[in-house]
Order: structure tokens, then sequence, then C-alpha cells
């Protein structure tokens, strides 16, 4: 996916507290030229502090940051050049969608010739040519959300930083807005660094996502390679829902339910029968590692659609062959 | 580690926020500081730590002036809270006719100087009064009760500002949802909207208790025998020049009025929480009873209001009430008064001044406070400094200014240190009046600039630095364009106040400008209570100008804006 | 636009400040009467800037005392003698015999060597009474301070406050001065007829006047000048004596003191200003032959109580605390 490999900015130790607890700790990361990096972690991991220390808002911390090789810790906010977006859009209430625009080109000291073209051609890319006149509270959240990309992308920044910028919008919205950023971050290669606590919009935009919790860094790989092989139970369970069976992380879709007795298969007593839309999760109670294991269990709706799983039902399930432990197969066969 | 990127920016607002809090320290804090010394010290002023208060307590009628100060600050601000709410709940949750008119009405005391209703009161129900006769021989309203319904008189628009706000700025899901649980009437009102507002009122409770605490111009005209705090403090300092006593009487009206800006702010913050949640419009439902009921109250209350206004119009244009009540204008010619000192027009330009230097320092001060982090202790200390004035007699402000500003030298408490006091020259110029009217009443437009600012987002500023936008464009370019109408707004709180205010710059004006209201007290006190009321109506219409001017203002601000403002 | 108004603004309020060269006087008179006297002033020196800083004694008298160590005003012009004998005594007045203090009767300026304040006139305390309140609950017109104790008159009397009014405390030195020990026996029985003690000196006139309260023990001046208003009043002077007090001028002590400070005295005390005066007092501080003031006793010398300011002056704590302790309830 990366257009290529190399290292525009580096972070390197650094830590912030605030009072006596930590923001960030010890962070040590790489961000590539043209990639799309995703922070995930759960609020108040410290996403939006490291978000904050690279745009330069930040002032008081330790350690360094580094763009193609040089400390940048001292360079105020705007001679940076790099272009930031909010969660809570941050539009000028009292300027035009232009206005906003060529608040951000003026202040960069654009030329006036070049100005108007430049607002034409961000426009245009974030689909906004028609609301050029209107104010922010004239515009549907999706639509304010994509005027506040169009002014930081405007001063065609070297690296773009969005904090949560998708977070306030609506679920349809969301994925709508989740396709257009992508494909404007490919048109126009900006490196960009986005925050959120939401691991599918993550995985799904990402070329690489760094997975943070207590204000530490755990684990930094592509999205399918963090899905798949995370480094610990708390990012196996932040990215989806996981099992932990005897230290064996298992994916709900992974646990099949099974009409018969056999080899490597467990009872368990539903205790709760969720429907969601394509599929159903099912929390069983199982006794396979203790007495009150609970197992989740998720089934595609087309599958088993003569059974209806009702509480205090006992029902058979198989546990994928590759990651049951010796344990469990001796237990069983 | 501080990263070095120390800019020119940064300096600056530090440089700010420094001399907005050296301004607040100055301004506020000293001259209370100065009035503590006072109280320790003896005339030559050494320190006699706290004889002043023994002397005080020996000779003072301290004991029933306290009574009846509290006596007078409760009843009066429960009578006011119970006919504000009902004003504030008729034009906000029903569907009486004529909102906005009912709205301005209610505003019409904040116009006048205290002495309108003294006057007002003395020609209603005084023993000459014209409904006197309807009463009983023993009646006076010369005492307890004449004070009271002064008091509640005057901070009437105080408590209904506060409680329409409260009433009108919190969610209407509540009420929807009681409906829905057929919850009715009074039970409704009872049950959800008493507790919605709990914190509007509790402040509501408390602006009242203070003003009507630390107010000495209405005892004065109407107490009869009756003595309160405020009146104390006059007589010592106006009556036997002892300000060492006086300072002591001031600092015992500070305590009530300090603890209960330390409740109230308490309450305010809790407050928050409501304010934050958006508020629906309410959707009005129609209620035969309600409507008859709130009009009936609602037109109540107005015809007093106006009735007061009027019977001090009256006063003004009869030859010599009561026995000669021929009409007449010539209580408006103010020129056979020149040598009163007063001049209607720098009165004004001082106002204007006032609330011109008011309403930037306020509004950029807040701004300081609530979106900067550069000095935090600065900054919340002069948060906190904020907050005093609302608990300050005026009196004791203009007394303290006097004695502050007017010592060429100030001394150091137990040492033996004497610096210049670089702010002297400022005695006995129209800047210290400025300076004592922003003082005065600065924590109400604090407030009204703090909750405009809390409604814009926190991170327009982070955003436009990333935009390499200096914070000085974006708070010209953006905060004060959307904060216009709260600025407008605390611009003619300031005018307003500036107007009618006594009991500080009575002490302060200067041989070249005497404000209209101070001359009010000379003319009453000579007779000339017709000159006195003329006086009052003139500033009341003064005001209600200012009012048409800023309302007209709002509209066409409203139109311009009607594109971009949600609110 | 906008600039042009706010320069206009600020220009008319540097115009409220003071200049150096002006002369201030700080003054109690009467507003109605200063301008008057100030025209005879500006007639003999054109060329003195001057401004009038005018309130009531009490005003005036805290004003002065807080600028005690930076004064504004340059001298004071008809300000209570006892006001004026608290600032001797705190050193803040400069001495100055102005031309024709010889004129001046002795019990009427400061009698240190170079005098310290010199009076203009005197003023006497003195009995309002409403006649149409009267008449209609057919009272007898009192004359004397003794008549007041009638219990008739209960509720209908209102006097200053001496711990809150000048006038309230002459009233009190006046009463003791006549009645001596038994002053407090008096004034416990006047207490149960007094409706209200005022805070300022002239309000029991002005209730006389309106018929709020239709007897009030106020000062001659105030009553004279409320009947010349129009309305029914009566001045009464007690048949007791009336206690009095002094208005006179004084110079401030400060650094430079102004040459126009001088002639201002000067002025104030001669013969031209004192004709003017005794138009509004019955009795004026020097002895030049004037008409008698309507409303007044024909000889109004006659009716004040042999009285020593200073003595006064200095009898006010013990008086005041006095009173504390007999009417506090
Ligand atoms: N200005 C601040 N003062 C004190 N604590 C702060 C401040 N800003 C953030 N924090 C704390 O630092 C931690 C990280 O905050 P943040 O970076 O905003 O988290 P996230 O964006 O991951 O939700 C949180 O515990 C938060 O409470
Ligand atoms: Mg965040």
């Amino acid at each position: 996916m990366m257009k290529a490999n190399k290292n525009l900015i580096q972070i390197e130790n650094v830590s912030k507290k605030y009072g006596n607890t930590f923001a960030l700790k010890n962070i040590n990361l790489e961000i590539f030229e043209g990639e799309f990096l995703c922070l995930l972690g759960p609020s108040g991991c410290g996403k939006s502090t490291l978000l904050r220390i690279l745009a330069g808002l930040e002032t008081n911390y330790d350690g360094k940051i580094l763009k193609n090789g040089k400390e940048i810790d001292a360079i105020e906010p705007g001679k940076r050049k790099f272009g930031m977006v909010f969660q809570s859009y941050s539009l000028f209430p009292n300027m035009s969608v232009e206005k906003n625009i060529e608040f951000a080109l003026k202040a960069f000291k654009y030329e006036k010739q070049k100005i108007n073209a430049k607002i034409e051609s961000v426009l245009e890319l974030t689909n906004l040519l028609e609301h050029r006149k209107k104010f922010p509270n004239q515009l549907s959240g999706g639509q304010q959300q994509r005027v506040a990309l169009a002014r930081a992308i405007a001063p065609e920044p070297t690296v773009l930083l969005l904090d949560e910028p998708l977070s306030a919008l609506d679920f349809k919205v969301r994925e709508e807005l989740r396709q257009q950023l992508k494909k404007i971050q490919r048109d126009i290669g900006v490196t960009t660094i986005m925050v959120t606590h939401d691991q599918e919009e993550a995985l799904s935009l990402a070329d690489r996502v760094a997975v943070m919790n207590h204000a530490e860094l755990v684990q930094i790989s592509t999205p399918e390679e963090i899905y798949r092989n995370p480094k610990s139970f708390f990012v196996a369970n932040f990215i989806g829902t996981m099992n932990n069976i005897y230290n064996k992380f298992i994916r709900p879709e992974d646990v099949k339910i099974s009409d018969k007795k056999g080899c490597n298969t467990h009872s368990g007593i539903v205790i709760s029968n969720e429907f969601r839309g394509f599929y159903r999760r099912i929390k069983l109670k199982s006794e396979i590692e203790n007495e009150k294991k609970e197992i989740i269990v998720d089934i595609p709706i087309f599958h088993h659609q003569d059974r209806s799983f009702n509480e205090g039902e006992s029902i058979h399930f198989n546990l994928p062959q590759e990651v049951v432990s010796e344990q469990i197969k001796e237990r069983i066969c | 580690m501080l990263k070095s990127n120390f800019s020119l920016q940064k300096t600056f607002l530090s440089l700010m926020i420094l001399s907005m809090f050296l301004f607040l320290f100055i301004f506020i804090a000293i001259p209370i500081i100065k009035l503590l010394l006072t109280s320790l010290s003896d005339p030559q002023g050494s320190f006699v730590g706290f004889e002043n208060f023994k002397e005080y307590f020996r000779q003072g009628e301290f004991r029933t002036s306290l009574v009846n100060s509290l006596i007078v600050s409760f009843s009066s601000s429960i009578i006011s809270i119970t006919l504000a709410l009902g004003f504030a709940f008729a034009t906000t949750r029903t569907n009486i006719k004529f909102k906005a008119v009912l709205k301005s009405i209610a505003m019409i005391p904040l116009f006048a100087p205290t002495m309108l209703y003294g006057i007002s009161l003395i020609y209603l129900f005084g023993n000459q009064g014209i409904f006197t006769k309807f009463f009983s021989d023993s009646f006076s309203i010369y005492g307890l009760w004449g004070i009271i319904i002064a008091e509640s008189f005057y901070i009437f628009p105080h408590l209904f500002l506060i409680l329409y706000v409260s009433l009108r700025s919190y969610d209407s899901s509540l009420y929807e949802a009681a409906d829905m649980m057929n919850a009715r009437g009074m039970k409704k009102f009872i049950k959800i909207t008493l507790p919605s507002i709990k914190y509007g009122l509790i402040t509501a409770f408390f602006v009242g208790f203070t003003l009507s605490l630390t107010d000495f111009g209405a005892p004065k005209i109407i107490g009869g025998r009756t003595n309160v705090l405020a009146t104390e403090v006059s007589k010592y300092i106006l009556g036997q020049q002892n300000f060492q006593i006086g300072a002591v009487a001031s600092l015992f009206l500070l305590i009530p009025a300090g603890l209960s800006f330390f409740i109230e702010n308490l309450a305010s913050k809790r407050q928050k929480a409501f304010y934050s949640h958006g508020s629906k419009n309410f959707e009005l439902r129609k209620n035969k009873f309600r409507f008859v009921f709130f009009t009936i109250f609602a037109v109540f209350i107005s015809v007093i209001i106006i009735g007061f206004l009027s019977v001090s119009i009256f006063a003004s244009v009869t030859t010599l009430w009561p026995y000669n009540l021929k009409l007449t204008l010539s209580n408006y010619d103010f020129s056979r008064f020149n040598m009163g000192g007063f001049n209607v027009w720098k009165t004004i330009i001082v106002a204007l001044v006032s609330a011109f230097f008011g309403s930037i320092i306020c509004f950029t001060n807040a701004y300081l406070i609530q979106k900067e982090k550069a000095l935090l202790p600065f900054q919340k200390a002069s948060r906190l400094l904020s907050m005093i004035p609302m608990a300050l007699p005026g009196l004791v402000l203009g007394i303290s200014y006097i004695l502050f500003f007017n010592s060429p030298t100030l001394s150091i408490p137990f040492t033996n240190i004497k610096i210049p006091n670089a702010l002297a020259f400022l005695y006995g110029t129209p800047v210290i009046i400025v300076i004592a009217n922003i003082v005065h009443f600065y924590s109400v437009p604090y407030l009204t600039s703090t909750s405009a600012l809390k409604k814009i987002d926190s991170n327009f500023q982070a955003a436009a630095q990333t935009m390499n936008a200096s914070k000085l464009t974006v708070f010209f370019k953006v905060f004060i364009p959307i904060s216009l109408p709260s600025l407008l707004e605390i611009f003619v709180y300031f005018f307003t106040n500036s107007m009618v205010t006594i009991s500080a710059v009575i002490f302060l004006y200067t041989a070249n400008f005497k404000p209209m209201s101070v001359a009010i007290i000379g003319m009453e006190e000579s007779g000339n209570i017709a000159v006195a009321a003329a006086l009052s109506v003139s500033i009341v219409f003064i005001n209600i100008f200012a009012r048409l001017i800023y309302i007209g203002l709002t509209r066409l601000l409203n139109i311009k804006r009607k594109k971009w403002d949600k609110f | 636009m906008k600039k042009i108004v706010f320069f206009i603004m600020m220009l008319a309020f540097i115009s409220c400040s003071n200049d150096n060269q002006t002369l201030i006087i700080y003054t109690a008179l009467e507003n109605d009467i200063i301008p008057a006297y100030i025209d005879d002033f500006h007639k003999n020196y054109p060329e003195i800037k001057y401004k009038i800083v005018r309130d009531s004694t009490g005003i005036i008298a805290s004003k002065i005392l807080a600028e005690k160590d930076n004064p504004t005003a340059d001298v004071i012009w008809g300000l209570a003698a006892t006001s004026l004998i608290q600032f001797q005594e705190q050193e803040m007045l400069e001495g100055y015999a102005p031309k024709g203090i010889e004129k001046i009767k002795p019990q009427f300026k400061d009698n240190s060597a170079t005098p310290q304040w010199a009076g203009i006139d005197a003023w006497m305390t003195a009995i309002v009474v409403n006649t149409i309140e009267l008449e209609k609950r057919a009272l007898p017109t009192p004359s004397s301070y003794q008549d007041l104790l009638d219990p008739r008159y209960k509720g209908l009397i209102t006097m200053p406050h001496p711990a809150s009014s000048g006038t309230g405390y002459l009233i009190l030195y006046g009463i003791f001065s006549t009645m001596g020990e038994n002053t407090w026996e008096y004034l416990k029985e006047l207490d149960k007829n007094i409706a209200e003690y005022t805070h300022s000196g002239s309000k029991p006139a002005t209730s006389a006047g309106t018929g709020e309260y239709p007897i009030g023990i106020s000062f001659g001046f105030r009553g004279v000048s409320l009947k010349k208003m129009g309305m029914p009043v009566e001045v009464i002077f007690p048949q007791e004596g009336s206690g009095w007090e002094l208005e006179a001028n004084a110079l401030i002590k400060k650094a430079e003191i102004k040459e126009s400070a001088y002639k201002f005295l000067d002025w104030a005390i001669s013969d031209s200003a004192m004709q003017l005066y005794s138009k509004n007092y019955a009795i004026i501080a020097s002895d030049i032959q004037v008409e008698n003031v309507e409303g007044f006793p024909v000889d109004p010398l006659a009716q004040m109580l042999n009285i020593d300011l200073k003595e006064s002056a200095g009898a006010k704590t013990t008086l005041l605390s006095n009173w504390n302790s007999v009417l506090k309830k």
C-alpha cells in the first residue's frame, strides 16, 4: 500500500505528564511519507495529546520530534505546515465556506491570484463546489467536516492530522465520508495521521495502525496483522471481540455451533442471544476452563436458521482445531 | 523539559494575562486590603489591633442593624424571587401575549436610581401618600416593610433575568416526559420545574441577598427608625468622618456578602451542567387556566412597575407636593441648578466611556481566563477576583478607592517601608470614576462573557494556529464577531449601571464632573424632591433610550447574522 | 466614522478632568445660593479660573479628610466650623489672615495668632412645623424644646441623628448647653415622640414641609427657604435658645498654595460678599451693618446660645456615646 518507505516523521521517546499522571509514556514511532497512519485506542489513552504534540500545540513534553531528520520541537505550529482537522469541525461560523478556506490561505500568505484557484480546486476535490457561499450552520455535519478537510488541505500541508474527524457523524455519513477521505488522501498523497477510537474505521482506512493504551504504544502493524495477530489480549479485544481460552485468543466467529457431540466439541448453556443484523451474538456459559467460563459465539444469520437458541438451552460448539491447546484435546478426547 | 518555542506571540499573551490580572488585583484586591488595614489602625495610621472593633461593638447599633439587615435581605429576596419566578414563567412557559413588552417592563427598575423607589413609595404610602388614607392610622411605610418593598423592587429585574435564563435554557424533554406520564399543573411545576432550575434559584437568592444587603439608598429614605448595616457605614463615614470604624462596619457588610458569593459560586459551577444541555424550543400547549392566570399576574406586576415610574413622573411635574398639585415642567430645567455641578452630557459621556472600556476589559479578560493557557496561576487568580465585585458594596468600594488612590505613599503592613503610590495621579480625574464603574459592575458582564465564550468551540485557536494565523487575528476576526450580541449586552449593562449608580462615585466625583445620579441626593436633601424626581426620571428615560438603541442594533445585527448564527 | 466618534468621546471625557491652574473650592453652601455669591467673586477677579465641588457637609468633610495626604481642594468655603476644628487638630489647615479679618467677630473666627479659619455666617437650630397639618390635628404650635414633650406630638417629630449628621450633633449640644445633666432625661422623654432620627440635617425640615412628619427639628435656613418655596411651614426658634454652627473658610495645607487661593479667601469675607450672605443668613460673621432677614428673629444674636465651638467639638465623643447608651433599647 505504501508508496515509498521514506521516513518522514520520527517520534523519539516522547513523554508527557499532566500533574503526576502520564498522558504519554516513552512513545517511539516512525511515520512514512505518504502513508495513512491511524492512532487507535480507548478514550483518554493519549492519542489526541500525541497529535497535538505533532502539531506543535503542546510545548511542554520530553523527547523529540524529527521531520526529515531535523528536530522540529521549537518550531511554531503555523511554521510546521501541518494541516489539522478536529472532531468538532472548528469551522469559523461567521465565515462562509470559501472564506474559511481563504482565511487559511491568507494566513499562509498565499498570493492573491492563486487563492481563488486553490479554493476552487479543494472545493472540487471535496465535492463542495455548490456550497461555497454557505455558512457552516447551513451545512450538514458531514458537509461541515468536508469543509474542515478542505480548509486543512488547501495550504498543501506536508502532514495532515485528523483528530477523530468522523466520530461526531451519523453511522451512514461516517461510512460515506470514510470512503471520500481515503480517496482524497490517495489523490493528493499527503501523509496522514488520524486519531480514532473506532477499530473498524482504523482497520478500513489505515495503511498502518498504531494501537495505544494507558499512554503507551502497544502495537503497530498493518490492519490485517493487527487483527490476525494481536500481541496482547488488550489489542485483541479492542480490535473486535475476542475469547480468551487457556490464553489462546479465539474470535467469536471462529467458534462454530455443532449439532452433535464429537471430538473437540464442548457444551454450554445459552445466557444471552442478541440479534445484530447480519449475525447473531450468543453468550454461553461453559465449563471449558473453569465452571463459569463465558464464551462468545457469532453465528452468521443464514446459518442454523432452524434453531432458536433460547436462554437456558444447552448447545454444542467446536473450537478451531489449530488454536485449541493440548490441554483441551486431552481432556475431551 | 520546556521546548523553547517562546515566540513573540506567547510573550504577548503572557503579558496580556499578567496585565489583566494586575488590573483586577490593583483595582479590586488592593483597595480591600487597604480597607482592612484601615480597620486595624488609628486615624494617624498606626496599628492598633482590634481596638476599632471593640469600640464599634461598644457604641454601635451593631446587633440590631445586623438583625434588621438579615431580615430585610432575606425577606426581599424571597418576595422578589417568588414574583420574578412567576413573571419569568409567564414569559417563557405560557402562551400569554406581548411577551417582549412584558420583558422590557420587568427591566424598568434596573434603569432607575434607588432613590426613585423611595420617592415613589413615599408619594404612594408615606404619611401624606395617595393610598395612605385607606389604611389604618397605625400604618406606616417607614421602617422594615418600607425597606423590604423598596429592595424587592430594586432586585426584581436582576432575579427575573437569572430565572428567565434558567427557565429558558433547560431541556424541555423532561417536560415532554412528564406530559406522557400525565403529570399536571402544580404538580409538574413542583416536581419538575423547580428542581430543574434549582441552581438558578440559588443564584437568584444570593444575588438578591447581596444586592439588598449592600444598598443604602432605600433604607436611608424609607428606613424610618430602622437601622441596617449599610446605614451604619454611612453614619460613621459621612456623619462622623470616622473612617476607622466605618471600615470595621464595612467589613461586616462584606462577610455575609462574601459568604453568599462563595455559595453562589458553587451553585453556578453546578448550573453549568444544566446549561450545557442543548435546549430545545418549547412546545407550548394551550391551557386556558394557565393563560388567564398568568396574563392577570403579568399585567398586575407590570402595572405596579409602571405605576411606580408614573408616580415619579408625576412627582417630577408637580409644583409643590402635596399642597400645590399644579403641573409644571420647570423641575426639568436643570440649568437652574448648574451649581449642583452636574452635567447631563458629561454624565452620558462618562457612562459611555465606562461601558466602552468595561466591555473591552471584561470580555478580553473572560477570554484570557476561559480560552487560553499561558500563566495558569494568574488565570485562576483572575477568575477568583472577577467574582468579588458582586459582593462588594458600592459605598465600600468608593471609600476604599479614596483611601487607596489618594495616598501619595503606601506603607507595607508590619514594616516601615514606604513606597510611592504610582497610581495616585488617577485620583481626582474622571478615570477613577470610570474604573470604579467598571469594577463595581464587573461580575455580571464577566459571567455573561464567560457563558458566551463557552458556546464557542475551544479548538478555534488551535485550528488557527496550525493555519499560521495569529491569536490576535482569530480574536478579532472570529471571537469578537461571534460574541457581538453579548458584547452589546455587556455594553448597555455597564452604561445603564453607570448612569444610575450613586454609592461608589459619590466619593470620587471631581470638581469638573458630577454625575446626575449623585446630584439627586443633594436635591432630595434640600427639599427639592420634585427636582430629584425629575433627575431620576430623566435617567430612566436616557436608559430606556439606550435600551431602544440596543434593541434596534440587536435586530439589525440579527438580520445580518441570521445566515450563520444558531442562537 | 467610528474613529471620529471615539475621538470626540475621548475629548469630551478629558474635559471632565481638572487642570493645574484652576482654583479648587470645596463648599457645603447651598446649591441654589452659590451662583449669586460666586458671580461677585468673578466680577472682582475675572482672571481666576475656579471650580466648585459642592456637597453636603458630611460628604465634603469626608472627602477632605480622606484626601488628607494628597489634597485636591485649595480652599474650603462655608463648611461647618466643627469640621474645620477637626481638620485643624489633624494639622490639615494652613494659617492665613485674610484682608479684613479684624471685622469678623471674635467668637466667629479661630483665635490663633494667624487664624486657621474665619467664619462667614452662622445658622441656628430651629423647629420647623407644618401649619396645615397641625391645624388638621388641632394641635398647638410648639414654641420651646419643653413643648415638644407633649404626648399629643407622639410620632409627629423627626430630628437628625447626632451620629449621622452635623446638625443633629448641633441640636444635641445646644440642648446639652442649656439643660446640662438633665439633657438625658429630656432626650429619653423626647424619644417617645420621635418618629425618626434622620441621616441628614435638612430632612426633618423637608419632611415637615411636605407634611410627612409635621414637626422637624432642623436649622433655620432650611425652614425659611422651604417657606420661600411655598411650603406651609413656620420656623420656630425655641425659647431655650438655639444651638448654632458657624460656616467658615480655610486654606488647605499643601505643597503649592496658589496665589488665587489667598485672593479668594480675601474676597470671601469682604464686605461685598458679606452683604450677599446677609440676604440668606440671619447672622453673618462680620460686624458690618446689614438688613434683617425675613423669617428670623429681630435680634438673632440674642437667640444664639453661648457656645464655644472648640468645646463643642471636644465634647463630641462623650456626648455621642452617652446618647447611645441612653437611647439604646
Ligand atoms: N489539559 C489537560 N490537563 C490535564 N489533563 C489532561 C489535559 N489534556 C488531556 N489530559 C489527560 O491526558 C490524558 C490523555 O488525553 P487525550 O490525549 O485527550 O486522550 P484521547 O485523545 O486518547 O482520548 C487523559 O487522561 C486526559 O484526562
Ligand atoms: Mg481525543
